[in-house]
């Protein structure tokens, strides 16, 4: 038989191999299906490989933008309240103003503003990250459309879509003790001009010694600006700031003396005669002469300390260190005044041997008679110029002078943190019983001549103030940590950036707006009402809010929060004009009233793509979605409170 | 005759059917891989080109090429002109704007030094003057002129006022800061005169007494008179008519770095360096980012399929920001969508970038190395 007719299984022959059963064709086809099956599950891997490619570069350029604000944006909240009795009672004593990243950024000019809660919690992260950092007070957040730029959002006009916004991120690690931004009972360094006239300048009539000069600014009311002279109330034990009184204003048998008769009263200005004038000038630089006078004895310095006996030899170093302060002050009214002779005398006439200065007595000190040269006007400016400069550099803990405009460096600044291992101070909100407590400061050397601050210059500023101790490290203590070498594992936190398709969510923008921190609330300082002191529901609608002037504050998603309920609107409606935006004394989110907390709250939730349409996802909120982790980047929070480039 | 029967028509048309499946299958899974290829693709190519693009842009933020290519023909090259009326812009040569003339008594010296660290110790540094002298002022604290005069390092100055004379041929001691302020205005507009001086600068000073030109101390109205007409140097915010510094200067309105395609002439350019920018609106936006923007095309030559990519970079002082807000674009030739990320970024300041550039063409050449001698810059005298 030939193979062929064997193969072929004829009759008589061999019994041919059995065709495969349908059985076992349907495994074979089972087992292809899965085959094919896989392969194709590996696409879609690519396709989420390349999109987690995209991602992770929209995570590096945003991270890269946080870190970039976080540096270089200002820090400055020019409307808010810097200076209370309290910690708690003023902003700056506040976390809002704390020198940390999520905090700096999360506003409404910065660029991040939190997800909101309820669409945050239906995220799952690998590990549970997510939950975690929400379960710890923590904000998951996303980005806002366009670059961090500092200019008004509202302003950026139309942008094209990006993936940026499908992005979320937290900040993993804890916050720092860093640098405060400011001390609350007195924010220092206070900066003025060199030379210039004792400080003075609005002021409520209210936390006022009895015997402070107040009077009103030139063109204003007692309602619209009332004023006052703040020095002379830095410190009634130390004539050092009590006597500058005499060098605003001081009227001695019946004659005028100081820089206000001269330079604000009526006759200041075109159209009156009255002190503006020669004789007024004259009068200003005897009362600055007569200050020099009265300093020379509280020191036992010669009378003639400040005269020099060669006007071309500026002084550069002072009779005491102890007392620099006093001398800078000394000679800071005199080179402003013998300035202001210049005004009224030409360089001629303050040739040698000089313009006649007559002695004057004040409060039985005489400052004798002398004479003013132009080189002895030049000597008092140069030398004030120096010794403040001086000062500044020696004693950045000595608060005994203002630092001078004309140097406002970092330097200038002195260290100062919180002492988290002290017991807290503790008190009650002003005006009310709400029981309050705050960390005590901590500075790296003791504060000399604090003296009291230009808002409450009714009142000293406490030792117990400080935290207390004496530690080996520091006279106050030896926790000072601010300029302590620590390791990058002590103080390195992450940036953690996710993938996920959040605004996807039916509520996206509908969802009310994370919890607020109530430090994000700009409550206005301490401030009498009808004699009484506001409440603090009062201080809370006292001041406008302006956008341009409190970028810590207000709720981060504010410029995109909707002012109204929107969830009956259709989706697509034109919501544009129902975004709270920018604002300049128009504020709609100030206040108690349940309106302005719903605005300030953002519970009528916000144009998160600031599309300026009203926008619903497909899914619903019983659903939840799978974060993909994106990338992980380090950074950490700098100590000092600084903007550098 | 016995043996094993055929397949019946039900079998083989069942076989059939599976056949016809597992072609489907085959099929529908070649297509889908085709197009998940196809996605991949394009995932990864528009992930290429974004990622070249952000770092185009990073670049450009360092090296500042597009603003001003120091390798191209000068032609090429319009930031470095000078106006007709002799200022210059953000790449002029210093030289040619504000001639170095050194002096042992550093407040005579005049031009531009670029090895002066300006220490806050140095008295030189320290700015001289009345902070309350307002642009309608009375001269009520005296003539600060005589203590610091922009002229003076050319010799004795008169010292003039509405109120009359103090005197003329004045000695007066100090005048390096500001002509310094002066100079670098003068020299590279107001982004690269900001970029220069330090960050706690004065910007005024005083200069000779001109009816309506200066304040009646002598310091020129345009540093201190509020202005809304954009071509000007101070806004109006507040009515703030005195001297101030950066933070008040850029608060509401800002600083922007011209672009060079704004026009071909120093003159022109310049007009458009030295003003300010108010952004209040969208349109404004637009306006100034087309007036300040440079970009390019990623790729001048592709495929048709490619996406189109784009980078630019915005420079604008903003709170005292120093703001390079960058944009990558994208724009798919198969679809039509466009889509475009931004972001602010570090870099190089300006003053950097030029330190980077010869003043004739080409790269400067920088060493630390013992005995090497550095190229001149644009900021060499």
């Amino acid at each position: 038989m030939s193979g062929t007719a064997k193969a072929m299984g004829l009759p008589g022959m061999r019994p041919a191999d059995p065709g495969f059963t349908l059985f076992e064709v349907a495994i074979s086809l089972a087992l292809v299906a899965l085959g094919v099956t896989s392969v194709l599950m590996l696409f879609p891997l690519g396709i989420k490989t390349q999109q987690l490619a995209r991602f992770q570069l929209l995570a590096v350029a945003k991270a890269q933008e946080m870190v970039e604000c976080f540096a270089a944006g200002s820090n400055l909240n020019p409307a808010i309240d810097t200076e209370a009795g309290a910690a708690w009672d003023v902003a700056v004593g506040h976390r809002s103003l704390s020198n940390d990243l999520e905090i700096r950024l999360a506003t409404h000019n910065y660029g991040i503003a939190p997800v909101p809660l309820d669409i945050a919690r239906r995220l799952d992260s690998d590990g549970d990250e997510i939950a975690t950092i929400l379960a710890g007070g923590g904000y998951l957040y996303y980005s806002q459309p366009m670059a961090t730029t500092s200019f008004f959002q509202s302003s950026l006009g139309a942008f094209q879509p990006s993936e940026t916004q499908r992005l979320v991120f937290a900040v993993d690690g804890y916050a720092q003790a860093n640098a405060m931004h400011s001390l609350p009972w007195k924010a220092w360094p206070y900066y003025i001009p060199y030379p210039s006239p004792p400080i003075h300048g609005t002021h409520r009539a209210e936390f006022l010694p009895a015997d402070a000069i107040r009077y009103v600014a030139r063109g204003y009311t007692e309602a619209d600006a009332p004023s006052y002279c703040y020095e002379p109330c830095n410190d009634p034990s130390d004539p050092t700031f009590s006597e500058m009184a005499k060098v605003f204003e001081h009227v001695e048998a019946g004659t005028s003396y100081g820089y206000k008769p001269y330079a604000y009263d009526p006759g200041a200005f075109p159209g009156n005669a009255a002190d503006f004038s020669a004789a007024g000038a004259m009068r200003y630089f005897q009362a600055a002469r007569w200050y020099a006078a009265r300093i020379a004895t509280l020191n036992a310095w010669p009378t003639d300390f400040h005269e020099p006996a060669d006007p071309t030899q500026h002084r550069r170093a002072f009779i005491d260190d102890a007392n620099a302060y006093r001398e800078v002050h000394a000679m800071r009214f005199l080179a402003h005044a013998a300035t202001c002779l210049t005004r009224w005398w030409t360089h001629a006439e303050l040739q040698p041997p000089g313009l006649p200065i007559p002695s004057v007595t004040i409060a039985g000190i005489t400052a004798p008679a002398t004479a003013m040269t132009h080189a002895k006007i030049v000597y008092f400016h140069e030398s004030a110029m120096n010794l403040v400069m001086r000062y500044a550099s020696s004693f950045p803990y000595d608060f005994g002078a203002p630092r001078p405009h004309q140097r406002a460096t970092m330097m200038d600044h002195p260290l100062i943190e919180w002492d988290l291992f002290a017991p807290p101070a503790t008190g009650s909100l002003f005006g009310s019983a709400i029981a309050a407590q705050q960390w005590r400061p901590l500075p790296a050397r003791p504060i000399t001549h604090i003296g009291r601050s230009y808002q409450l210059p009714d009142r000293d500023i406490p030792a117990t103030t400080f935290s207390a101790g004496t530690g080996p490290n520091s006279p106050i203590g030896g926790r000072f940590s601010l300029a302590a070498p620590f390791q990058p594992a002590e103080r390195c936190r992450q940036l953690l950036f996710w993938a996920v398709d959040w605004q996807a969510y039916e509520d996206a923008e509908t969802a009310p707006g994370a919890p607020l921190d109530a430090s994000k609330y700009p409550i206005a300082g301490p401030v009498l009402e009808g004699g009484n002191p506001a409440s603090v529901e009062r201080r809370m609608d006292w001041f406008d809010f302006a956008s341009s002037q409190l970028y810590a504050f207000r709720n981060p998603e504010k410029v995109m929060s909707f002012t109204d309920d929107v969830a009956w609107r259709p989706t697509g409606d034109d919501v544009a004009a129902l975004r709270h935006g920018e604002d300049f004394e128009t504020s709609r989110d100030r206040g108690v009233t349940p309106s302005a907390v719903r605005i300030m709250s953002a519970l009528h939730g916000a144009d998160r793509n600031f599309n300026g349409r009203l926008d619903r996802g497909p899914l619903a909120k019983a659903t939840r979605l799978r974060a993909q982790s994106v990338g992980r980047f380090n950074f950490y929070d700098p100590r000092l409170t600084l903007v550098i480039r | 005759m016995t043996g094993r029967r055929a397949f019946t028509l039900v079998e083989l048309l069942i076989s059939v059917a599976l056949g016809l499946v597992i072609v489907f299958v085959a099929f529908a899974g070649v297509r889908v891989a085709a197009q998940s290829i196809s996605v991949v693709n394009r995932l990864a190519l528009e992930n290429e080109v974004l990622r070249e693009g952000y770092l185009m842009a990073n670049d450009q933020v360092d090296t500042w090429t597009w603003h001003d290519d120091p390798t191209a023909p000068p032609t090429e090259r319009p930031l470095r002109q000078v106006a007709s009326d002799g200022r210059g812009l953000a790449f002029t040569p210093l030289r040619d704007t504000w001639t170095y003339v050194a002096d042992s008594d550093r407040e005579r010296q005049r031009g531009w030094d670029a090895e002066n660290p300006w220490s806050p110790a140095d008295p030189a540094c320290w700015w001289r003057g009345d902070m309350a002298e307002k642009a309608y002022g009375t001269m009520r604290h005296g003539r600060y002129a005589l203590f610091a005069h922009v002229d003076a390092a050319n010799g004795p100055v008169d010292i003039d006022s509405p109120a009359g004379s103090y005197g003329s041929g004045i000695p007066v001691a100090r005048s390096w800061l500001y002509g310094q302020t002066k100079g670098l205005l003068h020299g590279l507009g107001f982004y690269g005169a900001c970029d220069y001086l330090t960050g706690n600068a004065v910007y005024g000073w005083y200069d000779r007494w001109q009816d309506g030109a200066t304040t009646d101390g002598g310091i020129p109205r345009w540093l201190v008179a509020p202005n809304w007409n954009s071509s000007a140097f101070t806004n109006g915010d507040g009515d703030q008519a005195t001297v101030r510094g950066l933070y008040r200067l850029t608060f509401v309105t800002q600083f922007g770095l011209v672009s060079p395609t704004v026009g071909t002439t120093g003159d022109q350019l310049a007009a458009q360096d030295r003003r300010w920018w108010g952004l209040f609106g969208p349109s404004d936006f637009d306006t100034w980012k087309s007036a300040t923007g440079t970009g390019r095309s990623l790729m001048r030559l592709r495929p048709a399929h490619w996406p189109e990519a784009s980078v630019s970079i915005n420079r604008a002082i903003k709170n005292r920001r120093f703001i390079a807000m960058s944009f990558v674009r994208l724009a798919s030739p198969l679809t039509g969508q466009v889509m475009e990320f931004t972001f602010s970024a570090f870099g190089t300041s300006l003053r950097g970038a030029r330190q980077q550039r010869r003043p004739d063409d080409g790269w400067a050449r920088w060493d630390n190395a013992a005995g090497f001698a550095n190229d001149p810059t644009l900021d060499s005298p």
